[in-house]
C-alpha cells in the first residue's frame, strides 16, 4: 500500500486502491483442507446480513470496478485476509487453545455470547474435541469491554509459533486511510465559509458488530476453529483482531 | 467520513429529516445514511446514532459552531490524574505501561499540539 495523502478521505481512496486479496492457487489446491471442507459441509458457511445485490446496484457507477468486484466477491464467497497458510515448517493442523479461567460471571457471558453467535449462524455447531485435518485453533479470552460493565470474547491471533497473524501479509492489511478529526475539521470549516452565519451540527452513526458482518472464505474458516469449554466449533466470520485484545488485556 | 464502524459528518442545524424506523428526527445526511444502511442490510442500533452542536467524535469533543476541538472533561481529568500518578517520586513502570501512556498522550496531541 503506498503512502497516501493524509487528507485523502476514505471514500476518495477507494477510487485508487487495488482489489482485495484472494487465496493463491496453492491454497485452493490444498487437498487436505479440501477434503475436510467436503466431508463437513455443516461446519462451513458464508454468513452475512449484507445484501450484495443491493450493494452491487448502488455501486454500479463506482469507477474502480475491480475493487468493487472484489468487495462483492468477499460478501458472496468470504474475504481472504492477505494470508498464506501454506508456509515452510507450519504443521497441517495446529491447536494453540488454552484452558480459560472463568469466573461464574464470565462463564455466563460466554454462554450467552455463544448462543447469540450460533443463533446468527456465525458460529458452527459443536464438532467434538479433536481438530480435523487442515484446521488451526487460536486461544480465546473473555475480557472487560472498555468503558462498560460488560465483557467481550476475543481471540489471540498472535499466540504461539504458528499464529494466524504470522500467516498474514502485514503490507496488505495496514495503511488503509481512515477519516479522522482532520477531515472533520476541514469539513466544518468549509461549511462555515460557504454559509457564513449558519449554525451546524455534527452527527455520528455506528455500525453494530462491524467485524462480524464480514464473512470469511471457507478456506480461512478452517483456520478459525474455536474451543469453548473443551468443545470445538468453527467461527465463520471475521474475528476481533489482536490489537483489540492487547488493548483490552492491558486495561 | 468513516472510521471503521463510525461514520460522521456535518449538517445544517434544523435541516432534519424523519427516520421512520427509530421514530426520530436526525440531520438529513444521517437519515439518508441510515436508510442506505437499511437498503444494504448493515445493522445499527438507535442509541449509537447521535448528533448535536457539541458531540464527542473519536474521543474528541467537537463544537460545530465555535470550531473548537478538545478532550472531553472526563478524559482530561482522567489523564491529569494518570500523569500525576506517574510523576510521583520513585515510580517505576513496565515497558507496556509506557507504550500505553504514549498512546494516550498522543491522543491528546490531536487537540493540544503545543503540549
Amino acid at each position: 500500500m503506498p503512502d497516501t495523502d493524509p487528507l485523502l478521505t476514505a471514500a476518495e481512496w477507494t477510487l485508487l486502491v487495488d482489489p482485495l486479496s484472494r487465496p493463491s492457487q496453492q491454497e485452493v489446491e490444498n487437498l487436505a483442507a479440501k477434503q475436510t471442507i467436503d466431508e463437513h459441509p455443516e461446519l462451513f458457511r458464508i454468513v452475512s446480513p449484507v445484501d450484495a445485490v443491493a450493494l452491487e446496484m448502488l455501486a454500479s457507477s463506482h469507477p474502480n470496478k475491480a475493487f468493487i468486484q472484489s468487495v462483492l466477491e468477499g460478501l458472496r464467497g468470504g474475504f481472504w485476509p492477505w494470508a498464506s497458510t501454506i508456509k515452510e515448517g507450519y504443521p497441517l493442523t495446529w491447536d494453540e487453545s488454552r484452558q480459560m479461567q472463568l469466573s461464574l460471571e464470565k462463564e455466563e457471558f460466554l454462554n450467552r455470547q455463544l448462543e447469540h453467535e450460533v443463533s446468527l449462524d456465525r458460529v458452527s455447531p459443536d464438532f467434538g474435541t479433536e481438530l480435523l485435518p487442515g484446521m488451526y485453533c487460536m486461544p480465546n479470552y473473555v475480557v472487560p469491554k472498555p468503558h462498560t460493565d460488560d465483557w467481550r470474547l476475543v481471540n489471540d491471533l498472535s499466540a504461539g509459533p504458528f499464529s494466524l497473524n504470522s500467516m498474514v501479509d502485514c503490507q496488505g492489511v495496514t495503511g488503509f486511510p481512515l477519516d479522522s478529526l482532520a477531515q472533520l475539521g476541514e469539513l466544518l470549516m468549509r461549511n462555515h465559509s460557504l454559509n457564513p452565519g449558519k449554525r451546524f451540527v455534527v452527527w455520528k452513526s455506528d455500525i453494530a458488530e462491524v467485524y462480524r458482518i464480514c464473512p470469511m472464505r471457507i478456506l480461512w474458516q478452517l483456520k478459525q476453529a474455536m474451543r469453548v469449554k473443551g468443545r470445538l466449533r468453527i467461527n465463520r466470520v471475521n474475528v476481533f483482531g489482536d490489537q483489540d485484545l492487547e488493548r483490552s488485556l492491558s486495561r | 467520513m468513516v472510521y471503521v464502524d463510525d461514520s460522521f459528518g456535518v449538517d445544517e442545524e434544523g435541516a432534519f429529516e424523519w427516520y421512520e424506523l427509530y421514530n426520530e428526527v436526525y440531520p438529513s445526511q444521517q437519515t439518508w445514511l441510515l436508510r442506505l444502511w437499511d437498503r444494504v442490510g448493515i445493522p445499527h442500533k438507535k442509541r449509537k446514532q447521535l448528533y448535536g452542536s457539541r458531540l464527542t467524535v473519536l474521543g474528541i469533543e467537537v463544537d460545530a459552531n465555535d470550531l473548537m476541538f478538545t478532550l472531553p472533561k472526563e478524559s482530561k481529568e482522567w489523564l491529569e490524574k494518570e500523569l500525576e500518578g506517574w510523576s510521583q517520586k520513585g515510580v517505576r513502570k513496565k515497558a507496556k505501561e509506557w507504550q500505553q501512556l504514549a498512546g494516550w498522550v498522543n491522543w491528546s496531541f490531536n487537540v493540544f499540539p503545543l503540549l
